[in-house]
């Protein structure tokens, strides 16, 4: 085909207008790179991230389903016990769960930090109100002047993992063991001139004979600025005076209170969270739990949108490139059906002679539209070569800041908990595959697997990029040709050669 | 007798549907004579040429190509296949070398010859362009040149029609004469139809046949054979 031939020459004669639309067709194919390029990383990385990252999956009590239930079917209720817990992670589809446990206790040998802030009016109306449901009488008589609580995988330990609360001495609790040891705020360690190595003695709050001596491990200092949650300023809620022990030793406290103190105390926020195999199996895990006896009056939900806030930055840098993308496009086809119509309106005579010799309109159009293919198609290679090169260092950035985060929160673990070797499952991002724990580390054994963070993030232009290019190019050939075609198509060639003569 | 190769039958034309700048024309072609079309400035010359070379249409009469009516015609092919046209201006692409003008002449017509630039160079030669001005772009020749380029280009496809207007209007007199031999030359020798639009008394003086044109109107005087 002669058009072709005509066009390939057209290029390399009229070089100056060819160069100057090669570069505006080299800066849109860079941008355009960059913007597939981001876009698939993030997509990519949000991908990936769900896929690594399982769904925590928890039991809600649905208190006013339960108030409003007959006296039969509240006697008939019974709340979660560990060894529910336990049985429910007894499951093919549970790769790890922890629970938490909490006692209150007293002391006679050691002083509680006193919170002596007064209620603000909200928090008194609060009041009011958990009065009116507990009794503040009852509430206060079972509650001594310090809080234990233990988790059966401190690596859960949000306060710890986000930094909100650091060892600052010593170490912290684990959940395999069974030692009389545990972990005390630095505040508390100060009232009571306390240090590492010491040993103290708690007794239960409604019997100061009953005691359990003790020894402190570490010591944790909270920068938490307030503690809201202590509306009632009772020393036991006060942050200064919580205490964390492994569960074995919590247990003993709780047995000993005589009471069914197994049982997780929903209303103190405390709960079971349980990670499953695959994300896509939460259906099947609720419909195995209600099998194995779970109360309807639980509820099953996941932490979802928790997971999906998480990724909302990265979902956003997407979002972004997605719409970069979109906006360069379109500026990049005004842009070239401008230049195409000015190089076009300059070739006007041009067009006049072919058409006057015998040229059909659509050849005409055609060979323009191949001369700016041709242009394109060379800006192609080009701008993919500079796009992937600067590409690159844009998405190691954006990984980089997202690594960072995780990486602040590892080192968190690490500083907070005075150990390494705690950690959760399955955050290892770098290959599509969740952690592996050794053994489900409910109550018993923690996790020994360390958790790679992927530090670059390789961007490949491939196949399926170069021809998404391809087609994007062809579209902005296309469509400015359009402009092309349709200013060749209004074009007389004799009244462009009249005007000329 | 040989049969007409173009026949005009009562061809009027208006650009504003007002005026009409062509009235009523008739007017016969044959092949192996050479054809002048004469008259002022305004006379409509060049609007006639327009019609017979398929580059404006009339729906007032009618232009029969072979006993076709053109208008009915696709003209595009019309233009690149049976007719060849010599512009004042020449028209031809200046990005172009003179072989390259000829040989785009030959592909758009879709020419069966083996060896087109061979063949452009012949033309070349034979209508007097040197071997070493058959390389250079359109712009480095002078303006005799670039006409016999033109024509060489209008002959490229075997046309057995050629329509020049005013082929000699940026023309010494010299390079006229020449011009003027040369279209004869391809009328006579070529057996072809040659249709000149001119205002020129040389060229007037050496067709075969005249045709005036005045105010878009035929002077049956000037229809005579010389």
């Amino acid at each position: 085909m002669y058009i072709f031939k005509n066009a390939f020459r057209n290029v390399f004669r009229n070089r100056g207008k060819n160069i100057l639309i090669g570069i505006i067709i080299t800066v849109i194919t860079v941008c355009t790179c960059m913007g597939l390029a981001i876009y698939k990383a993030g997509t990519n990385l949000v991908a990936t991230y769900k896929e690594t990252n399982p769904l925590a999956v928890r039991f809600n009590l649905d208190m006013s389903t339960l108030r409003n239930a007959s006296d039969d079917e509240k006697n008939d209720f019974s709340s979660l016990t560990v060894e529910d817990i336990q049985n429910y992670a007894d499951s093919d589809l549970v790769k790890d769960y922890y629970y938490t446990l909490e006692a209150s206790v007293s002391s006679t040998t050691i002083e509680a930090v006193s919170d002596n802030e007064r209620p603000n009016a909200a928090d008194e109306e609060n009041n009011e109100v958990e009065e009116r449901e507990f009794g503040k009488g009852q509430m206060e008589g079972n509650i001594g002047d310090f809080r234990i609580t233990a988790y059966s995988n401190f690596a859960y330990f949000s306060d710890f993992t986000n930094g909100d609360k650091k060892i600052v001495e010593g170490m912290m609790v684990t959940g395999s063991s069974d030692e009389d040891e545990f972990v005390i705020s630095k505040d508390l360690a100060d009232e009571n001139e306390l240090s590492v190595g010491d040993s103290i003695t708690l007794c239960l709050a409604t019997d100061e004979d009953t005691t359990f001596t003790f020894e402190i491990i570490g010591i944790y200092q909270d920068s938490s600025s307030s503690d809201a949650s202590n509306f009632m300023t009772m020393n036991a809620l006060n942050s200064s005076n919580q205490l964390f022990a492994n569960v074995e030793s919590l247990q003993k406290i709780l047995d000993a209170m005589g009471e069914d103190d197994t049982k997780l105390v929903a209303s103190n926020g405390l709960s079971a969270e349980f990670y499953l195999t695959s994300n896509d199996q939460v259906d099947n895990f609720e419909e195995e739990v209600r099998e194995k006896g779970l109360s309807d009056y639980y509820t099953v939900s996941t932490n979802e949108n928790e997971i999906l806030e998480t990724l909302q930055p990265i979902q956003n840098i997407s979002t972004f490139s997605f719409h970069f993308l979109i906006v360069i496009l379109v500026i990049g086809i005004v842009v070239l059906a401008i230049i195409n119509f000015l190089n076009i309106r300059d070739r006007k005579y041009e067009i006049g002679v072919l058409r006057a010799i015998g040229m059909s309109k659509w050849k005409v159009t055609g060979q323009f539209v191949l001369e700016v293919f041709f242009v394109a198609l060379i800006s192609l290679v080009i701008g993919t070569a500079i796009g992937f090169v600067s590409s690159q260092p844009i998405t190691n950035q954006m990984l980089k800041i997202e690594i960072d985060s995780y990486t602040s929160k590892s080192t968190s673990i690490e500083e907070n908990f005075g150990r390494n070797d705690m950690s959760r499952p399955a955050q290892d991002i770098s290959g599509g595959r969740g952690g592996q724990p050794n053994e489900k580390s409910g109550g018993k054994g923690m996790t020994t697997n360390t958790t790679d963070y992927v530090t670059s993030l390789e961007v490949q232009i491939d196949l399926i990029t170069i021809l998404q290019l391809f087609g994007i190019s062809i579209l902005l050939t296309i469509t400015s040709g359009g402009v092309a075609c349709i200013i060749v198509n209004q074009y007389n060639p004799n009244k462009i050669l009249q005007n000329r003569t | 007798m040989e049969e007409n190769i173009l026949r005009v039958e009562n061809l009027s034309f208006t650009y504003d549907k007002e005026k009409f700048v062509l009235k009523d024309i008739n007017m016969e072609f044959k092949k192996g004579i050479a054809y002048g079309i004469f008259g002022r400035s305004g006379a409509g010359k060049s609007t006639l040429l327009s019609l017979l070379a398929g580059l404006e249409t009339s729906k007032y009469g009618h232009i029969y190509y072979k006993n076709q009516d053109l208008f009915q015609m696709n003209l595009d092919k019309y233009r690149c296949n049976e007719i060849g046209i010599v512009f004042q201006a020449y028209n031809l692409l200046p990005q172009l070398t003179a072989i390259e003008n000829v040989v785009l002449s030959m592909d758009i017509s879709n020419l069966k010859v083996k060896d087109r630039e061979k063949k452009a160079k012949s033309l070349l030669s034979k209508v007097g362009i040197r071997d070493e001005m058959m390389n250079r772009r359109i712009l480095q020749l002078s303006g005799g040149e670039q006409q016999r380029v033109a024509i060489a280009r209008a002959l490229s496809y075997d046309s057995e029609i050629i329509l020049a207007d005013e082929p000699t209007g940026n023309l010494d007199p010299e390079m006229e004469d020449e011009i003027i031999d040369l279209l004869l030359k391809i009328a006579h020798k070529e057996n072809k139809c040659v249709i000149i639009i001119s205002h020129s008394k040389n060229v007037k003086q050496r067709v075969d046949q005249l045709y005036h044109l005045v105010n878009g109107r035929l002077i049956d005087s000037a229809n005579e054979e010389k």
